[in-house]
């Protein structure tokens, strides 16, 4: 049997690539593949670590200072770690214009989800309508990827919008700030309900609060945007690193893939790419899975395209999350002690429930704990010094929603390729607009956040609410639809291109829509979908 | 010995620190501000103009005249050159050496709700002060580059 060569280790490949070794095939995954660094003083607190380095500038900063955020940075309220660089690191050869869209791209192992914040929530039928496969259909690629990466929450007033399903563990411990709002909402439930259209309730999220596969339960150190130093927070390179340990497996790091080539009768039969150093890598294929991530996995198929006929496609439907940032200060937690050994990343979340169950909202509730306080002083309206201090009797008080909306594929946004001269390589193209009404539906949205928030005793200042631009959630797909039916440039249920008969794809690129959740989990358990089924 | 402008820098570092968290500059401090200056990211910024010229020279003067700078700047110029260097100097400080100059201090309730009325009135002081004496020189520099034009 010939090995199925996968490319892209991020989340989709490598459950992809799971899924198939313990079916028994062989499996060659072909990564670019940069590395995660090795945790620094893996025992140590936020805190611990600023005590502790010789140069805690160089690890929080970045050696060349690249971790700042300085003023201009449009609003943002955090900046990517020097520890996370090299998520977004870029090979040579990889270039990219934009317009409307600030896409982020990843050629590290396991991708983009090296960096997610572990929220983990399955599509509904409302939102699986598009999708030629409900709930049922997909269910078990969910309870497969929560058993495997080891998911923790519980089942409340949330899952009105996201389905129960088995595997959920223990949840985190709340920090005091998350807790007093849980009980707020307790009090005020039935008028946020009501009111607002709001439910709270506890995030599913991909961290151990147990032992599980040699990875240890969160121990509170407050450094998971900095790379939790304990693997309880799950990666992608987990999987990746267990996939290593089947003898049927190859990883072939180092290598950008530019495209395939076919023979006449459409079939694949070459992977085309280049090393570190430019010098040109081909692979056979027998079959080929594409999960580069949409983008990437756009770019390899439009480019094979150009190559095989002459013809620069055009691939209609770019879809991606908008988000905003809503900061919020909690009146009833001005004074109150603050500790800093806590879970990092969000713990609540918030669901607004819309007319049409494809339009829900969802919020991630993060109460600020340990972070680089600097993003968010210079944004206060005073003077450094005045708002440092202001900070400081605030920072327990202060708090995050960072609200998701959904998105639909539109012939507006678009992801083509241009070539200045025969010799130059392509470049990829991405086009975007905002659909029609979304500043109205994000706006009334953003209204029902503030008055939830009020009834939970806090107050959200609209000068600091910061709209994303587009392309910042990460959330990419709709590139190459699957459908029950239909023509070239769409794949089957089982994620076959109808262009190529022995090419699948793993990731967003199916996607026929986007709700407005992190579309991680849902892309871990349709590439297990598809790996059972279709082979 | 050190050169005029390392001395100059580090002058500069210990007025700010003492600005921005009245506390004098450790070696370490004086050390990577001159670096974070150097660096790229520091330098990647947007022009500079006459006015960021004379807000800095303003505010190296002392702690009473960078928060006075400062305060014109956070609205006048906010993406300039001395909230830059404000800010590479915050975050160095953030890191460890002042890094409890950003945590709650341990007060009850009504203690950071008198605080935080202090610093309010202390701001609506500065603000007024601010105007008065940055305005004129903001007008200043505004006049000069109107003359080198005519």
């Amino acid at each position: 049997m010939k090995p199925v060569v996968i490319v892209g280790s991020g989340p989709s490949g490598v459950h992809f690539a799971l899924t198939l070794l313990r079916k028994g095939y062989r499996v060659v995954l072909v990564d670019v593949g940069y590395e995660r660094p090795r945790a620094v003083r893996p025992d140590d607190t936020f805190a611990g670590l600023k005590a502790n380095l010789d140069d805690p500038s160089a690890y929080l900063l970045g050696a060349d200072f690249d971790g700042i955020t300085f003023p201009g940075a449009k609003g943002e309220y955090y900046g990517v770690p020097p520890g996370k660089a090299y998520v977004f690191r870029e090979p040579p050869g990889f270039g990219v214009r934009t317009d409307g869209f600030a896409p982020l791209f990843s050629f590290a192992q396991g991708g983009l989800a090296e960096a997610w914040t572990g929220g983990s929530y399955p599509f509904n039928d409302a939102e699986l309508a598009d999708f030629p496969f409900g709930w049922n259909d997909i269910r078990h690629g969910y309870e497969e990827v929560a058993q495997r990466i080891g998911i923790c929450g519980e089942i409340d007033d949330l899952a009105r919008f996201m389905p129960a399903h088995e595997h959920i563990m223990a949840p985190l411990d709340l920090d005091l700030h998350s807790s007093r709002l849980l009980e707020r909402y307790g009090e005020v439930r039935d008028r946020l309900q009501r009111d607002s259209g709001c439910w709270v309730g506890r995030s599913r999220i991909a961290t151990l609060t147990r032992v599980q596969d040699g990875r240890g339960p969160c121990r509170y150190l407050g450094r998971c945007l900095w790379g939790c130093p304990t693997d309880a927070l799950y990666l992608p390179s987990h999987t990746l690193a267990e996939c290593r340990s089947f003898p049927g497996f190859a990883y072939v790091p180092g290598v950008f893939v530019t495209h395939f080539s076919v023979d006449a009768s459409r079939r694949i039969t070459k992977l085309h790419g280049a090393s570190e150093r430019g010098a040109p890598v081909d692979l056979p294929v027998d079959t080929l899975v594409l999960a580069a991530g949409a983008l990437n996995s756009a770019r390899i198929y439009l480019e094979s395209v150009y190559r095989a006929t002459g013809e620069i496609l055009r691939l209609p439907g770019l879809m991606d999350n908008q988000q905003v940032l809503v900061p919020f200060l909690n009146f009833d937690m001005i004074g109150v002690p603050y500790r800093p050994s806590s879970y990092q990343y969000h713990l609540l979340g918030m669901g607004l429930e819309m007319a049409d169950p494809r339009e829900y909202v969802h919020g991630q509730i993060t109460t600020l704990k340990t972070t680089m306080a600097h993003p968010i002083i210079q944004n206060l309206p005073f003077g450094l010094r005045t708002s440092r201090a202001v900070f400081r009797r605030l920072r327990s008080a202060l708090g995050l929603v960072n609200v998701n909306f959904h998105d639909t594929r539109r012939d507006d946004c678009m992801v083509t390729l241009e070539r200045a001269a025969a010799t130059d390589p392509c470049t990829l193209v991405l086009e975007y607009r905002a659909a029609p009404g979304e500043p109205a539906r994000v706006k009334d949205a953003l209204r029902r956040v503030r008055n939830a928030l009020s009834k939970l005793h806090c107050f959200a200042p609209p000068p600091m609410i910061h709209v994303r631009p587009k392309g910042a959630s990460v959330h990419y797909a709709g590139l190459i639809p699957m459908a029950a039916s239909g023509t070239d440039r769409t794949a089957t249920p089982d994620c076959r291109s109808r262009d190529f008969d022995n090419l699948f794809f793993a990731d967003g690129i199916t996607f026929p829509f986007l709700p407005a959740k992190n579309i991680t989990f849902t892309l871990m358990a349709n590439a297990v979908r598809v790996a059972t089924q279709a082979f | 010995m050190a050169d005029a402008p390392a001395v100059a820098t580090d002058q500069e570092c210990r007025t700010f620190t003492r600005y921005l968290c009245g506390m004098e500059a450790s070696d370490y401090v004086l050390h990577q501000y001159a670096r974070g200056l150097a660096s790229a990211a520091f330098r990647d910024g947007p022009p500079v103009t006459s006015l960021d010229l004379a807000l800095e020279a303003f505010a190296r003067r002392g702690v009473a005249t960078s928060a006075l700078a400062d305060t014109w700047a956070r609205f006048v110029a906010p993406g300039g050159r001395l909230r830059r260097r404000l800010v590479l100097l915050l975050s160095i400080l953030e890191t460890g050496p002042a890094a409890a100059a950003f945590e709650p201090p341990a007060a009850g309730r009504a203690r950071a709700f008198i605080e935080l009325a202090l610093l309010a009135m202390r701001f609506a002081l500065l603000l007024p002060a601010t105007l008065l004496i940055v305005g004129p020189l903001h007008l200043g520099v505004v006049l000069r580059g109107r003359a080198r034009v005519s």
